[in-house]
């Protein structure tokens, strides 16, 4: 009821926004003669927005802006050539009351504003602040470009705070000269900003490039700059050893290197660091010890792929954020008790040993995110009994993490009474998990070997189950009517079909629907008035797929008149019925047999002809064959998709002669305005 | 026990008053991600109607639209949704005009909402990003007013820049 009026908003943004779709479709598709015509109804349509309010009917709105291309100027002239009243009565007969109103208002407004918006340059009348603001996002190749586009951008960028240069994006790989060139020319026109010696101060310096100089990096140290960025990165295993005296300038809050080489660090002196960003960077434990010595005040440290390091360890009392993947140690150790997210993924072929010192714990965690993690038996028990703020946790092949006793996890997650987000992913050892939880909105389970699962969260909006495919008949879920659930995500759950309808008949809210049906399946019906995006996979692994028998007897019904988007994986089986007004796109994937016969091509064009309401349709198949329909059946049939206007399809062997599957496509769908074949 | 029902209690409605006459009513922890709307809330305490007379009931229908659907992640209610955030704000920007652009950049300006702010601009800057001096004309309809001989002088003289 509070947001009635936003909610009319938005509506009628959606409106607009599928009605400009529709003009640049139109414009798309009729390119010579209607081309000016609808550009100009687009740009009115427009500027009648601008003053009507947002309440109005569209409707009224296109019927205005042809009347406006058509009528207005008849209008106007008899207003002023002729006065006389039977023209007027002749116009104001012709044009209903209000109408007339909106045309004089359009006049009104015409002496001020220019008509045709499109036109005008509206990026030069941006105030200063922005247009800075602008500029100071993009690569200062750019904002020197810009200062040839006219003379209001002339000197712009002498005033930027930001200098970044990056090789290969703006240069392509081959020419480093023209980079050191660029480089060296900006910095030494901008020398004394860098060095604070005017007003126009840099703060951020940005390289990203395999050939430096390092004179540049001399300049940046006895700057005064705030985030430095450094990726020298070349290939794997290769370092840069630049001068790192750019390690002491007191000034940095945010510090990313990449691709260099801190091997022998001896000390950095980086009081107000606040960030700090490793990734490829060759370090080894004692440096990367001294280098967290001078940061004291660092909350944000991420160590991505470094080489060197074997037994690292972090102490830090500022520390809030502290992330580690992909490096080569064998145990890691921490103690921050001030840290609020902690993410630790080790190799999945040489599981790293994480040391945690659980005297002070992490008291305020609140995301905490462990893959291929060793870890001391009840270390993790202790570690989560003391987060009483969790409210993510993501565990994923961690061995001898959890106790087979399940009852472990239940009650570890009844101590965590505000955790929201719960992702458990091949976690061996639970067999029947209980998750029961008020604060809980994300659940996703994968790959677990438990036999049953029972799901109990009145506050869920997002269940992801993937189940273990080898033991589905162990594996029942129980899932508890749920008001707020709108993202649901079933996959080999050894669910029965009736039971599914059940469910998604208790779940009014549902947005997004992904399932698997199974060969037992006779019927799946899915009956929802919310549902937008809804994705079936219509095979198993268990059914013969060249068996078309076992296809024929199963049955979709879906009724969703929100329904958008609509992908199905599968045979196309012949009992599909849709009813769904609003289909925007379909992605339809056909598993195809070795020999297509006659019925398969039977199946398929009735399978097609539910897809014709859509607006938009993606076909693919694994062999070009399964879509060129037999000459007897075009001769016979009428072509399933008569009003399609848009098909993309996705199939193999292209390379040969593709003439036959053009006709056939072209026979399948008469008035489509664009056909895309591609290969994949 | 749910969460929910305590934040609606407490939340109050606020009136905003666009440039045409156009009023809407929000939430004020919607209406609070406007830096500007926050310092109004925060000074005159209990005035309920605010009049926006820079920004047209179009435009700031869009800007409280998108404050809307960020608004959730500050109550705290859709933590995690950061991603489907960032989709939407993606659809958001994807299919403006530059008119339209032009004026909601301008909206959240004056009401200093940084955040949209950051995201327009981001999508005006990757419309430069990697162009020509001639395609950034052409896409923002930018007329040269070199004098002639002007521009070739420059190009000349800053040929690091431009060859």
């Amino acid at each position: 009821m509070k947001t009635h009026v936003l909610d009319q908003c938005q509506s009628h943004l959606i409106e607009e926004q599928r009605q400009r779709q529709r003009f640049q479709f139109h414009r798309c598709s009729n390119n010579r003669s209607a081309n000016d015509h609808s550009l100009l109804s687009y740009n009115f349509s427009h500027w009648f927005d601008s003053w009507s309010t947002p309440r109005h009917c569209n409707h009224t709105h296109q019927v205005l802006v042809y009347w406006k291309n058509q009528v207005v100027p008849i209008v106007s002239k008899y207003f002023l050539l002729i006065s006389i009243w039977s023209a007027v009565l002749l116009v104001s007969t012709y044009l209903k009351e209000n109408t007339r109103e909106r045309v004089e208002r359009y006049h009104g407004k015409k002496r001020h504003l220019e008509p045709d918006m499109g036109k005008m340059d509206r990026l030069s009348e941006l105030p200063d602040h922005i247009t800075n603001h602008i500029l100071s996002l993009l690569p200062t190749i750019d904002a020197v470009r810009m200062s040839l586009v006219s003379k209001r951008w002339r000197n712009m960028w002498y005033s930027l705070p930001v200098l970044e240069f990056s090789d290969s994006a703006v240069f392509g790989n081959s020419d480093s000269d023209q980079l050191c060139r660029f480089v060296s020319s900006c910095l030494k026109l901008r020398k004394n900003d860098l060095l604070n010696a005017t007003d126009n101060v840099i703060s951020k310096f940005k390289l990203v490039t395999r050939y430096y100089w390092s004179y540049w990096l001399d300049l940046v140290a006895k700057s005064n700059i705030k985030v430095l960025d450094l990726d020298f990165f070349r290939f794997e295993s290769h370092y840069s050893i630049p001068p790192l005296n750019v390690l002491n300038v007191k000034s940095l809050t945010h510090v990313s290197l990449r691709g260099i080489s801190l091997m022998g660090l001896h000390s950095a002196s980086l009081p107000s660091l606040i960030s700090l960003s490793l990734v490829s960077v060759k370090l080894k434990d004692q440096d990367l010890h001294n280098l967290l010595l001078g940061c004291c005040s660092l909350e944000k440290l991420l160590l991505n792929s470094c080489a060197g390091l074997l037994n690292p360890k972090v102490f830090s009392f500022s520390l809030k954020f502290l992330e580690i993947m992909s490096c080569t140690c064998r145990t890691f150790q921490v103690e921050a008790m001030n840290l609020t997210s902690f993410l630790c993924h080790g190799s999945p072929r040489d599981p790293m040993w994480l040391k945690l010192n659980l005297s002070p714990g992490f008291p305020s965690l609140i995301s905490l995110s462990l893959v291929s993690v060793h870890l001391k038996d009840q270390d993790l028990h202790n570690l989560l009994l003391g987060c009483c703020s969790l409210e993510k946790l993501l565990l994923n092949s961690c061995e001898g993490l959890l106790n087979p006793e399940d009852q472990d996890l239940h009650n570890l997650l009844l101590g965590c009474c505000s955790l929201e987000k719960l992702l458990l992913n091949s976690c061996e050892g639970l067999l029947n998990l209980e998750v029961s939880s008020l604060s809980l909105k994300f659940l996703e389970t994968m790959s677990c070997t438990c036999k049953t699962f029972q799901v109990e969260a009145m506050n869920l909006q997002s269940f992801i189950c993937h189940g273990y495919p080898r033991d589905p008949a162990w594996f029942k879920l129980n899932l508890s009517p749920s008001e707020t659930l709108r993202n649901l995500s079933l996959v080999f759950s050894s669910l029965k079909d009736q039971r599914l309808e059940d469910l998604i008949s208790r779940l009014p809210c549902l947005e997004c629907l992904t399932v698997y049906c199974f060969s037992e399946w006779k019927h799946v019906n899915i009956c929802s008035q919310r549902l937008k995006y809804f994705t079936v996979h219509a095979y198993s692994s268990y059914v013969n797929l060249h068996d078309a028998s076992s296809h024929e007897d199963f049955e979709i019904i879906i009724d969703a008149p929100n329904l958008r988007y609509f992908e199905f994986h599968g045979y196309p089986t012949a009992n599909l019925s849709m009813k769904v007004p609003n289909l925007l796109e379909a992605n339809v994937i056909l598993i195809t047999s070795t020999t297509s016969n006659l019925s398969w091509y039977i199946n398929l064009l009735n399978f097609l002809s539910n897809f014709d309401c859509s607006a938009n349709l993606c076909l693919g198949a694994y062999s070009k064959e399964a879509l060129i329909f037999p000459n007897i059946l075009r001769k016979v049939c009428r072509a399933p998709l008569p009003t399609l206007k848009l098909l993309k399809v996705k199939t193999t062997g292209l390379l040969l002669d593709n003439c036959d599957l053009m006709n056939s496509l072209l026979w399948a769908a008469p008035f489509v305005e664009t056909l895309s074949i591609v290969e994949g | 026990m749910s969460s929910s029902s305590t934040t609606t209690t407490t939340t109050r409605l606020l009136m905003l008053k666009a440039s045409d006459g156009v009023t809407f009513e929000v939430e004020e922890a919607v209406a609070t991600k406007l830096g500007a709307i926050n310092n109004m809330v925060e000074e005159e305490g209990s005035e309920d109607l605010i009049c926006l007379p820079n920004v047209n009931g179009k435009f700031l229908g869009m800007v409280l639209e998108w404050c809307k659907k960020h608004a959730n992640n500050n109550t705290n209610s859709d933590k995690g949704n950061d991603e489907v955030n960032k989709w939407w704000d993606k659809e958001f920007v994807m299919d403006l005009d530059q008119n339209t652009l032009y004026h909601l950049l301008m909206a959240a300006d004056y009401l200093s909402g940084t955040e949209l702010v950051d995201l327009l601009t981001e999508k005006v800057a990757s419309m430069i990003r990697g162009k020509k001096v001639e395609e950034i004309r052409e896409t923002f309809k930018i007329k040269s007013d070199f004098l002639p001989g002007q521009e070739e002088e420059i190009r000349k003289k800053n040929s690091w820049a431009f060859e």
